[in-house]
């Protein structure tokens, strides 16, 4: 249903038309003057107007003027009785809304009212659907800026605050801010904010419970207050520090993941003195965006962060490693210098043990040689003092020879008395050289020189026998290991102390080559020489399965359990006191095992030290054995 | 003089005759008596008939060795002088044989006849000087003794009194 207007002096018409208009349910107002009727106008806000052109006061196109004015033109229906085509046309051109002839039927002013209405319809509503259209587009815009900057590079706090500028244009607000939850003080804290007092909030925290962004934080559900200081659940006291007069305000908790980590809040909307519902869908848009912005913020704060981490550890590890290495490559170094001086070390130490073995075998050598010394030295001493012996035998010979050729020379012409005085001569010759006792000595003399040179030569024969064979030696050949052990025992008869008994019942022929056999005996028997005893040490020889061996047994040097198995160290040296030839012996296992051999030490039921040599036997049947001794 | 006309006697010991032999050729011609042993205990039997002077002795030998011998003859006779006369020429053992004062002489094989002549001929010239030295001291020692004796039966009787010119001054009362 409509109000109309009638503007027209003619009582009658006016009577007529609200009869009409009323009779279809419309409202009627009546006005008899053009001045009456823009008044009526005003203030009652007719939808449709009849208007009259004639007029008593100002013409009907005055009125009509002035409704174009303001806009309201189309609502006018020109009711004329003076019609003529160039008023119709000129009334429409104006804005009427429609031109109505008089007379006209009662059917003609309900369509004519009813065409402006259903006009009057459409405007408003495709007024309504434009300004829509206008919001949503700025809408829009600003969701997209939002999203812009979601992914733009800017600072946290200046994207906050950006984003939470354009939320409050978006809300049409004064002021705005976002406050995020502080999960380890269990505070909010004003993160962004835009408004008259912004920088007052920047950093302000809130304790749990207090005021409204803490309710809606609480209950996750956007709230809005509209006169908050009815509203216990506002707290004024942030108004108060900052001076800030909050007049209406709306909050809506920002979710992420399931999860509510703030709040925002919108305050004193501009437009209006109210938030509605309406606002409340609108900040929940908001704040949707606004967690996306946070959310994408703090994604990229904990990628970026993780990121940096990730170098940062990085590049501690490759500074770490870096440390190791150089650690590393200095204990390295320290190593290196740690083994070349252990290496140097070893090094003297081979030397001076093999100075020492060599030491040891020049002494062995040196026994050897000193018994040859003193072999040949008694001989060559008496056969030295016999050969003088004999030329003073000789001289005094001579001198009796001399005197007998003379006489034998002259014995023919020569008188009794001078052969008598030369055989006087040779009396006393033989008196006075004593060559009575000379001349029965010579052949002893002479037999006893023979005697000490056949030895001179049988030791030096011996000699040469072990030059000789010094040659060939390194390859095994068969000795008789009797032979070789009672030579060496001639040889060394003068500088031993010790006596040896020799048992060689047992024919043992051994395969080995007889140098290195030879230097292991001589230390053997060097090493059994050094140390004194009344009992002779026993030499047996016997044989085992493939093997012969030689068995030293010495009942005057005891050895204990616990020293047995370190005989053969170089430096050997037991409690009971020194152990000469320890080196010797030691030589003499190493020479034992470069040919095949073993040495071993034991220990006899006395507690006495046994040396057995295990060597390869020599059997005729081997078809290696191929060397008899040449 | 009663010392000249004994003569030195020598031991030689070694148990090598053929040394023996030797020993005794080169040194028939010289006027000492000399004695032989092939052997420690032979020599200890000619020490108890025989007062012997010198012994000179061989090292090695089978029974017992040189030094170890004279270390025996030094405690039973310490009077009887030691040589030794070896082939195992050891400077350990010439050393040892000196240090411990069992020998006089160290003598080696082969050894040239005058050099032993000469050192026998040394050996005794310091036996007659250490005899003599003996008999000298014996004599000064009697000496002593009479003249303490003197001197305890006449009190003053040593005391030789002189004027300013160096002349004795006899004591009138004694005359």
């Amino acid at each position: 249903m409509a109000r109309c207007l009638v503007i027209d002096d003619d009582a009658l018409f006016r009577k007529m038309s609200h009869d009409v208009l009323s009779s279809r349910g419309h409202e009627v107002i009546e006005a008899e003057t053009g001045r009456k009727g823009l008044l009526a106008f005003h203030e009652k806000r007719p939808d449709v107007v009849l208007l009259d052109l004639v007029l008593p006061d100002i013409s009907g196109y005055e009125v009509l003027s002035d409704l174009v004015r303001t806009g309201q033109s189309h609502r006018v229906i020109v009711t004329t009785s003076d019609f003529s085509l160039d008023s119709a046309l000129r009334t429409l051109r104006e804005g009427a809304g429609d031109y109505l002839p008089k007379p006209f039927s009662e059917e003609m002013l309900h369509m004519s009212v009813e065409r402006v209405m259903r006009r009057l319809d459409l405007e408003k509503r495709t007024q309504g659907l434009s300004l829509s259209l206008q919001h949503r587009l700025g809408d829009l815009a600003t969701l997209q800026q939002l999203l812009m900057l979601m992914t733009s590079s800017r600072s946290m706090d200046e994207r906050l605050r950006e984003a939470l500028g354009m939320a409050c244009r978006y809300m049409r607000s004064e002021a705005g801010s976002l406050l995020l939850h502080d999960v380890r003080s269990d505070e909010l804290v004003f993160q962004a904010s835009v408004g008259p007092v912004a920088e007052k909030l920047a950093g302000r925290r809130l304790a749990r419970g207090q005021g409204l962004a803490w309710w809606c934080l609480e209950h996750n559900q956007p709230v809005r207050v509209n006169a908050p200081a009815a509203d216990p659940r506002f707290d004024p006291t942030i108004d108060q520090l900052t001076g800030a007069g909050t007049r209406n305000i709306l909050c809506a908790p920002i979710v992420v993941q399931n999860q509510v980590i703030g709040v925002l809040e919108i305050i004193n909307r501009l437009d209006a003195d109210r938030f509605d519902e309406r606002d409340e869908e609108r900040i929940l848009e908001v704040s949707t965006a606004a967690a996306a912005v946070v959310h994408n913020f703090f994604a990229l704060r904990d990628l970026q962060r993780s990121r940096s981490e990730l170098l940062d550890w990085s590049r501690r590890l490759e500074r770490t490693v870096e440390e190791r290495t150089q650690a590393l490559r200095e204990m390295d170094q320290a190593r290196r210098v740690v083994v070349h001086e252990l290496e140097k070390s070893r090094n003297a130490i081979q030397q001076a043990q093999g100075m020492m073995l060599e030491q040891e075998k020049m002494a062995a050598l040196g026994m050897l040689a000193a018994g040859v010394a003193h072999e040949v030295n008694n001989p060559l001493g008496f056969v030295k003092s016999n050969l003088s012996v004999l030329e003073q035998y000789v001289r005094s010979l001579r001198r009796l020879a001399g005197v007998a050729m003379h006489a034998a020379n002259r014995i023919a012409k020569a008188s009794p008395d001078v052969l008598n005085r030369l055989f006087e001569e040779m009396g006393r010759i033989v008196q006075e050289e004593h060559l009575r006792e000379a001349c029965d000595d010579l052949d002893p003399l002479l037999d006893e020189m023979g005697h000490g040179i056949t030895r001179i030569a049988a030791i030096v024969e011996q000699l040469r026998y072990f030059a000789e064979d010094g040659k060939s030696s390194d390859q095994p050949s068969v000795v008789d290991l009797e032979e070789e052990m009672s030579r060496l025992l001639d040889l060394t008869r003068g500088t031993r102390r010790r006596e040896f008994a020799t048992d060689f019942s047992h024919k043992v022929p051994a395969r080995a080559p007889v140098a290195r056999l030879r230097q292991i005996l001589l230390n053997l028997l060097g090493f059994f020489a050094a140390s004194e005893g009344a009992q002779p040490v026993s030499i047996k020889a016997g044989a085992h399965a493939g093997s012969v061996c030689l068995d030293f047994l010495d009942p005057a040097c005891k050895i204990s359990d616990e020293d047995l198995p370190r005989v053969f160290d170089p430096f050997f040296a037991p409690r009971g006191g020194p152990f000469p030839g320890a080196l010797g012996l030691s030589a003499a296992q190493g020479l034992a095992r470069s040919m095949g051999a073993a040495l071993t030490a034991s220990r006899d039921a006395k507690g006495s030290l046994g040396i057995e040599l295990r060597l390869v036997a020599g059997d005729e049947a081997r078809p290696t054995a191929g060397g008899s001794r040449t | 003089m009663e010392q000249k006309e004994k003569k030195f006697k020598v031991l030689f010991v070694d148990d090598e005759a053929n040394v023996l032999n030797a020993l005794r050729r080169s040194l028939r011609k010289e006027p000492y008596s000399f004695f032989f042993a092939q052997g420690p205990e032979e020599a200890l039997e000619i020490l108890k008939e025989e007062d012997i002077d010198l012994i000179v002795s061989d090292h090695l030998m089978p029974a017992m060795d040189g030094l170890s011998f004279l270390k025996m003859v030094k405690g039973l006779y310490p009077s009887v002088l030691r040589v030794i006369l070896t082939g195992h020429a050891d400077l350990q053992l010439a050393i040892q044989a000196i240090n411990e004062g069992e020998v006089f002489k160290f003598l080696t094989k082969p050894w040239d006849d005058l050099d032993l002549k000469i050192t026998l001929k040394n050996i005794f010239d310091f036996i007659d000087l250490r005899r003599e030295n003996q008999i000298l001291l014996e004599t000064v020692k009697k000496q002593q003794n009479f003249i303490q004796r003197l001197e305890s039966e006449h009190p003053g009787i040593l005391d030789v009194k002189r004027d300013e010119s160096g002349a004795i001054v006899l004591d009138e009362e004694d005359l």
